[in-house]
């Protein structure tokens, strides 16, 4: 998300079990409640366009247009350990 | 780097790239625009590309590992996509074999097959393994 992105205010009705569930996410991924849901909206809007039944496969103009799919993922160490996480190294 | 220079691009730094929470995100992007502004010409090896999606699928999402599979599949002519046939695999166990460092992969040891092969002077990279490799130099410098 860019540092110049402008804010809103929100309310949104989920289940009680649905919090607690994404608080416990987020306690677990060291991260606040809201910054875990904009990633995961970010995810969903950006990168997640198949799961919305939308642009299915299309890929970006130029590779190199590769950064505007960036997402969030909570992973901050994902580059530094792909040894580890492709091969069990 | 001069410009339109060919650079071969590891897993890492595609991983970073696509990784915005990646503590490397910033320096992936900042490589990523150099090389687009040099115009370079990038490569990269099937090898590397399944690393790439098998991290992202398993730790970030599978619609993100599936996109950068389709930017690398469908656009041929914005990056070189090297297989690994039999002749690189030999020089890369070749150069597994006398590879000092102990904590590298057999897809390192075909980067540097590759890139000796095809003449390709600059990777991009992360991994510092590959700093002690002659006739290779790692972008982005230190």
């Amino acid at each position: 998300m860019e540092a110049t992105e402008e804010f809103t205010i929100t309310n949104i009705r989920l289940p009680r079990r649905d919090l607690k569930a994404l608080k416990h996410a987020a306690l677990m991924k060291d991260q606040s409640v809201n910054a875990l849901l904009r990633g995961l909206i970010n995810r969903y809007l950006h990168i997640g366009q198949e799961t919305r039944g939308g642009n299915v496969g299309v890929a970006p103009l130029s590779i190199w247009d590769l950064p505007r799919y960036a997402g969030n993922t909570g992973e901050p160490h994902l580059a530094e350990r792909v040894d580890a996480i492709a091969y069990g190294a | 780097m001069e410009r339109e220079q060919k650079v071969f691009v590891d897993a890492n730094v595609f991983i970073a790239l696509l990784n915005k929470d990646d503590a490397l995100h910033e320096r992936a992007v900042s490589v990523w625009m150099q090389l687009k502004e040099k115009e370079s010409r990038v490569a990269t090896a099937n090898g590397v590309v399944s690393e790439v999606i098998t991290v992202l699928s398993q730790r970030a999402s599978k619609a993100l590992a599936l996109q950068f599979a389709d930017t690398i599949y469908s656009r041929s002519r914005d990056i070189e996509l090297i297989y690994a046939d039999e002749e690189i695999e030999t020089a890369a166990l070749g150069h597994l074999r006398s590879w000092p460092a102990k904590n590298v992969s057999f897809v390192d040891a075909i980067i540097v097959a590759i890139m000796k092969q095809r003449e390709i002077a600059y990777l991009a990279s992360f991994d510092r393994v590959f700093r002690a490799v002659p006739g290779i130099s790692v972008l982005p410098e230190e």
